[in-house]
């Protein structure tokens, strides 16, 4: 009987501890097996039934993902969440797509959501309005963005010159389209629109050689030297130099956000 | 005492129920991985169920799942040592095992492993018969044995209308493979050296045959306008003369050379497109 | 309900403790300062020159996954002066839209780029 017994407790202990594997996600988690955990919160998300419990595994599922950086995986359990939009707990959910977007750079997403978390949560989440900031610097759109911060200095805990030293005058994003055109008008000079005066002086200084060197090969009577090359060579510089001032401008504006971003960033 | 051990008797039999129901609840979680894409996080589970579930049959699941995911994941050899696990418990698995890894071979090129592969199959349905006389058809024009894919490509059954489109194509790829004539590459060499460009013609690159004959030209030309205003010694012509023979010498040179690039890749497409033929069947079979 | 009440009180305080803020912090200070990074510097006199400066004044659109600048470094490292030159010359002539058309699918990459390296003219003397 004794042994039935302790075969009986053995068997029980193998049996618990085995369907207890899969529902550790949160100790994996503080473990750092992030990976593991998101299995095991997958698995939770299978095993149960209410809406509002597989919600908070899904949730969960896309922090393990976070953490890993991989956001398009936090996004895709994130998207899988499927409550009425105004349960509370959406809240949390829109916070992360905000957070998941913005990180993998999807700005006009990430700004999207913000919007809807502001239709559907009021307009007053400190969080909400940074982002709003963030996305609006990143697509390049600075005025509003510093209008969105200065009307909500107070929430946010920002002073007026704090905010303006975060744009530092530069409110007006460099336009692509204009410093091509500049260029085509005057070699180089689309380059030195976008901030870069080496780059400008080196290519307009190029075409003007070989403008001059064409020319003296003609007048030399070189027609295939001065024709071919020159002509040829020259061409390349002219529209490649325009492409490149368009190219430089948009890295410019990059830059310049980056920039921003960081300033803002360092302000919190 | 004979309570007793109808009691043990009992409790194992709960436990064996039990270790089942574990075992389908584990395997609805893998096909519900599945089912969302999460090949990853479905390797990794298996990895970490493998030792729970020891009876040969739940081992070949688990192992035919495994090598399923990663060759989802196109860990192509991590899949064919997972699918060489699978056990002869369940021959649907067997056979998919043995389908998949013989694909993946293709994909290696390791056509004699493919082959072997292929042989092992058993009792096979009649759709499966007609996926094993596709597969050998793509592994023979793999191996360039011609006769053998007609010998096989005339027992083709149209009745799968899964299957007839790519039959098709394979005997059409057959058709190209054997009809294939090479091109020379001394030929190549000898047309361009005496019209730039033309050994490109002679292979079928026309655009580059083109720019080839208009590059020298231009430096030719040049060349050419150097020596006759300012002879053999100037600055002009010493420049252009020798840009003028890189760009010679270089246009032979390419095209002895693109002869054996293009043949390359001729073949490397029409395995490509075999191979190709031989995976859509297999996954609309398994789907 | 009372019970329904506290249990979702309790499911709203595990999973606000989950989110964790600081990293969130965290990993936005990084997203933003890779993105404030200057861009790669290439070494070299002429071929810093050249790639820093110059490449992307040339109306170039390389159609290639290894631009001929790169493919001429690679020939010239591998193959020696003469048949560097004369493969980065055979380059620049098939290095356009019409070779681009002839170019086999099994040539070209998933970004639309045709795949061309040195190791591709290796044995060919």
């Amino acid at each position: 009987m004794k042994w039935l017994c302790f075969t009986c407790i053995f068997l029980c202990a193998c049996y618990t501890s085995k369907a207890q594997d899969w529902q550790k996600g949160d100790s994996l988690f503080a473990e750092g097996k992030y990976l593991l955990a998101a299995v095991s919160f997958e698995r939770m998300y299978y095993e149960s039934l209410d809406d509002n419990v597989r919600t908070k595994y899904l949730l969960k599922k896309s922090f393990c993902y976070k953490a890993l950086s991989q956001y398009d995986k936090a996004l895709a359990a994130l998207n899988r969440i499927r409550l009425k939009p105004r349960d509370s707990i959406m809240k949390i959910v829109s916070y992360e797509k905000v957070l998941a977007y913005y990180l993998s750079e999807d700005y006009q997403a990430s700004y999207n959501e913000v919007l809807k978390h502001k239709l559907l949560f009021g307009p007053n989440d400190p969080d909400m309005i940074f982002f709003e900031a963030l996305n609006l610097i990143a697509v390049y759109r600075w005025k509003e963005a510093e209008k969105v911060l200065l009307d909500n200095s107070e929430l946010l805990g920002f002073s007026a010159p704090d905010i303006e030293m975060v744009f530092d005058g530069n409110k007006k994003p460099k336009n692509s389209d204009k410093a091509f055109n500049l260029s085509m008008f005057l070699p180089g000079v689309g380059q030195m629109y976008a901030g870069y005066l080496f780059k400008g002086l080196l290519s307009g200084g190029i075409q003007a050689g070989l403008i001059g060197a064409s020319a003296y090969a003609l007048y030399k009577g070189y027609f295939f030297t001065g024709g071919l090359t020159g002509v040829a060579l020259f061409y390349t510089f002219y529209f490649g130099g325009a492409r490149y001032a368009k190219e430089l401008a948009e890295k410019r504006n990059k830059k310049d956000a980056a920039t921003m971003s960081l300033r803002l960033q360092q302000l919190k | 005492m004979r309570i007793t051990i109808s009691l043990a008797l009992l409790i194992g039999l709960v436990f064996r129920v039990h270790s089942q129901t574990d075992f389908q609840l584990d395997y609805g979680f893998v096909k519900h991985l599945e089912s969302i894409s999460s090949y990853d996080e479905a390797s990794l589970f298996l990895e970490s169920i493998k030792d729970n579930h020891t009876s040969a049959g739940q081992q070949d699941t688990i192992s035919f799942y495994q090598g399923k995911f990663n060759y989802l994941n196109k860990n192509r050899f991590e899949s064919i040592s997972f699918f060489k696990n699978v056990g002869k418990s369940n021959l649907n698995y067997w056979n998919a095992a043995k389908f998949y890894s013989a694909l993946q071979f293709g994909y290696l090129d390791n056509h004699e492993a493919g082959i072997t592969e292929l042989s092992l199959v058993e009792n096979l349905s009649p759709e499966e018969q007609e996926l094993l006389k596709l597969e050998e058809a793509g592994f023979s024009l793999l191996t360039r044995n011609y006769t053998q894919f007609y010998q096989i490509s005339t027992s083709f059954d149209n009745e799968f209308f899964q299957f007839t489109e790519h039959q098709e194509e394979l005997s059409r790829i057959a058709r190209d493979l054997s009809t294939h004539k090479s091109k020379s590459p001394f030929l190549a060499g000898l047309f361009s050296a005496i019209v730039p460009g033309s050994g490109k013609y002679y292979i079928g690159q026309f655009g580059r045959g083109t720019m080839a004959l208009m590059s020298n030209a231009i430096f030719a030309l040049q060349a050419y306008e150097g020596y006759r205003k300012d002879g053999s010694k100037s600055p002009t012509f010493i420049v252009f003369g020798s840009i003028f023979s890189v760009f010679y010498v270089a246009n032979i040179w390419g095209s002895v050379v693109a002869v054996r690039v293009q043949e390359k890749s001729f073949y490397d497409t029409q395995d490509e497109m075999v191979v190709l033929h031989m995976h859509i069947p297999l996954r609309l079979l398994y789907k | 309900m009372r019970l329904a009440l506290s249990f979702f009180a309790l499911l709203m305080v595990t999973i606000l403790s989950a989110q964790n803020k600081e990293l969130d912090q965290h990993l936005l200070t990084q997203a933003i300062s890779e993105n404030a990074e200057e861009d790669q510097k290439y070494d070299g006199l002429f071929y810093g020159l050249y790639k820093n400066h110059l490449s992307r004044q040339i109306l170039n659109d390389c159609i290639y996954d290894h631009s001929c600048s790169k493919f001429s470094h690679d020939v010239f490292k591998h193959f020696g002066l003469f048949k560097g030159l004369f493969l980065t010359a055979d380059r620049l002539t098939r290095c356009n839209r019409a070779a681009f058309a002839e170019l086999p699918p099994s040539r070209i990459n998933m970004n639309g780029s045709g795949i061309d390296h040195w190791d591709h003219y290796e044995n060919n003397d």
